[in-house]
């Protein structure tokens, strides 16, 4: 993270932060969303917002983890409002069959994320920032507007809540089906 | 799965977490940030403008009347025009005038007042010069014909007696 290089208001800085972050925070919300249409919205509209409050960000936090912070916010948001739609949905169809999933969708949407999406967003965003993206507890909590002792709460809850659902539904010790990991040189906290 | 405190996932499901997320491709979509306009600031400014016109009028015609009442503000131009209506009437401008300076003492000097008073008694003098000879015409044609008809009765009873008297003197002779 360049926090340094950026200057507040900048229209060419922000397409530059653009082009560095939005892919990171694309992936962060499709953790969290486990839906890719939804987290390129919600990401969009992140950005949107981020842009709008851009010349009143101010460099002593890093820009991305700003940007992080919008766009887990609006994917709380979005994921508040899918479950409100849900409930209406339930009510709506009480004594009716429920819908058949899309058996395509449930095939080639990952496991992990679906896990992901079941457990609660805001431990959901510690985890992948933690293990995906490689901040450290510090930079989470900036990025998340928390305590650092907040963030490691939710990381040991969200290991926690995550390997039950996965084993509830799926087995842990199965090898990964994706391709060696190249991201060797991830710093540990 | 080795696990410690620090990494409550372990390294497996770490790797897992890792190789799904970099499977997910983000489709090169355009920037909506571009299609949105420009910051807020940018977006609101025609209101802004808007409004700060109003608020230089609403401060100029409360520094042009000294009332913040935006009633008195369209009525100071009707008593502006409402006096110069009564100015025929040369009893009513003094009595205006009188109480004009003890209501607003402060607003004769601003609007000039001075010179009504002046322009005003012009008018009344000059109807005064012309009711003056109005009368006195009029009394002598009054009162001449009295005379005149005593005298006219006199001149007539002379003429016409000289004549009539003459016929009835001569007619009495």
């Amino acid at each position: 993270m360049s926090a340094d290089t950026y200057q507040p208001g900048s229209k060419d800085d922000f397409d530059r932060l653009y082009q560095t972050a939005y892919p990171r925070v694309f992936r962060t919300l499709s953790a969290i969303l486990a839906d890719p249409e939804a987290a390129e919205d919600c990401t969009q509209d992140a950005f949107v917002q981020a842009f709008r409050a851009w010349p009143r960000w101010r460099p002593d936090a890093p820009a991305e983890a700003w940007v992080h912070r919008i766009a887990v916010n609006r994917a709380i948001s979005h994921r508040r409002s899918v479950k409100l739609r849900a409930v209406g949905e339930v009510l709506r169809r009480v004594g009716r069959p429920a819908p058949a999933t899309d058996p395509a969708d449930e095939a080639t949407r990952p496991d992990l994320l679906k896990a992901l999406r079941l457990i609660p967003p805001k431990l959901a965003a510690a985890i992948v920032l933690r293990h995906y993206h490689g901040y450290n507890n510090r930079e989470i909590a900036a990025a998340l507007g928390v305590s650092e002792r907040t963030i490691g709460t939710r990381l040991h809850q969200a290991g926690e809540r995550l390997r039950t659902v996965l084993e509830a539904d799926f087995s842990l010790g199965a090898p990964p089906a994706f391709p060696s990991d190249k991201r060797e040189s991830y710093a540990k906290d | 799965m080795p696990r410690t405190e620090d990494d409550p996932l372990g390294p497996a499901l770490v790797r897992r977490l890792r190789g799904e997320l970099d499977s997910i491709r983000p489709r090169s979509s355009s920037p909506r940030y571009l299609s949105q306009g420009g910051p807020v600031r940018l977006r609101i400014a025609p209101a802004v403008l808007a409004v700060s016109l109003v608020a230089i009028l609403a401060l100029s015609l409360f520094a042009a009347t000294g009332s913040p009442n935006p009633v008195v503000w369209s009525e100071r131009v009707v008593t502006v025009i409402h006096p110069n209506d009564a100015n025929p009437s040369p009893t009513a401008t003094p009595e205006e005038h009188r109480g004009a300076p003890a209501a607003t003492p402060s607003q004769e000097d601003n609007h000039h007042s001075s010179p009504e008073p002046s322009e005003r008694p012009e008018p009344t003098e000059q109807p005064e010069p012309t009711e003056q000879p109005e009368p006195t015409d009029r009394p002598e044609p009054a009162e001449s014909p009295e005379p005149t008809a005593s005298q006219s009765g006199d001149g007539s009873g002379d003429r016409s007696g000289s004549g009539s008297s003459g016929g009835h003197d001569s007619s009495s002779d």
